[in-house]
């Protein structure tokens, strides 16, 4: 037999419960230049603490090659999703600067799905080629550069337990090696703790 | 499940994530973390990802199997009866899938210095709890060739530094 609850829920419990802790969510998302590093933040507020329980987050994987498209002349640059991991990024809870990760690591290791490849439909050939949804050509119709599949990732939120103080921020230090701008964006779960002010006269 | 949460705000485990990546240079490597001083080092799970096929020019090739052993250094404890390999421990798993840029002109001396981000990586769950000043020690076979195949292992450790309160940097009484 299979116990879901181990406890009955006692709906006025949890209701005032409710009052002062429940389910949050903060989003973190920022676009990274090419070859740069950037520190992109959220702030916490001063709602509450935020206990964060997991994590999970998606990123692009783009680069720009010179090629020539289907119709001919000079090369020009284009942006392509080649499918390899860019980004690397250093955790850090605002309060205090402290570092969560030892090191930048990359993206893939540690978000869930992790990458997405670059869609964008509805565009003219030579746009789609352009993002990589066709294999690009050269003029004499040799492969230029072939189309990064769509990746075959599990949904696997990773866990991070810490507590984030009240008007503070949850900081990520984020390094680009691509030659293209690539953004990410990562969801933390957790419990919104309400601070006093906040649930004064409940 | 739906109790309060009791907050202190000097919470004793704090999260201390730590990245490596391993070059693979003889047939059995190790990777070695010494832990910080005054903490105790719960690890939680381990990431970890190699590049199994590369594209070299002329064609591709296949990466041998890795084989990972934990210990810990204390006593050099193994938890492990042999080495295992990464699939069959971790999950998701898969051989044969291909974690190095494909599309030309991207990567064609089959070593470069990029992961692709397509393929699912290993995840293992590990609970084990190491003593302060320990060390985990990871030994990896199964590479093999010349020059060796794979180059490198990512390493993604996920644990808490746990505060040893025994210790007397932690209670202020000598």
């Amino acid at each position: 037999m299979i116990q879901t609850f181990s406890k009955r829920i006692n709906a006025a419990e949890v209701f005032t419960l409710q009052q002062y802790q429940y389910s949050d969510k903060l989003v973190l998302a920022d676009t990274v230049p090419a070859g740069q590093s950037k520190l992109g933040k959220v702030s916490v507020s001063n709602l509450g603490h935020f206990m964060a329980l997991i994590m999970t987050g998606h990123f692009n994987t783009l680069r720009t090659i010179s090629y020539t498209l289907p119709g001919g002349g000079a090369p020009t640059d284009n942006i392509i999703d080649d499918g390899v991991s860019h980004l690397r990024g250093l955790l850090i809870d605002g309060n205090g600067q402290r570092k969560l990760f030892n090191d930048y690591a990359p993206l893939d290791l540690w978000l869930s799905p992790g990458r997405v490849k670059f869609n964008d439909t509805g565009l003219a050939v030579a746009a789609q080629v352009q993002n990589n949804l066709i294999p690009a050509l050269d003029s004499v119709g040799g492969t230029v550069a072939t189309v990064a599949a769509s990746s075959n990732s599990l949904f696997y939120p990773v866990e991070l337990n810490y507590l984030f103080s009240a008007n503070s921020d949850i900081l990520l230090d984020v390094k680009n090696d691509s030659n293209t701008a690539i953004s990410y964006e990562i969801v933390f779960t957790g419990i919104r703790i309400l601070a006093k002010a906040s649930v004064a006269g409940i | 499940m739906l109790d309060r949460i009791k907050i202190d705000p000097n919470s004793e485990a704090v999260p201390n994530y730590i990245f490596k990546r391993l070059n693979l240079t003889h047939f059995r490597e190790y990777f070695v973390h010494q832990f910080d001083n005054g903490w105790n080092y719960l690890l939680r799970q381990v990431v970890i990802k190699w590049p199994e096929i590369t594209h070299p020019v002329g064609g591709l090739t296949v990466g041998p199997q890795l084989y990972f052993e934990f210990f810990s250094e204390s006593g050099s404890l193994t938890r492990q009866a042999q080495p295992l390999p990464g699939q069959l421990f971790t999950s998701p798993a898969g051989y044969d899938v291909e974690v190095s840029a494909a599309p030309l002109p991207v990567d064609t001396d089959c070593f470069s210095v990029n992961f692709t981000a397509q393929a699912p990586k290993y995840v293992a769950k590990i609970n084990w709890l190491f003593p302060y000043k320990g060390a985990l020690r990871i030994d990896i076979t199964g590479q093999a060739g010349a020059p060796i195949v794979p180059a490198y292992v990512d390493i993604f450790l996920m644990g808490y530094n746990v505060i040893e309160k025994n210790l007397v940097q932690n209670t202020g009484v000598a």
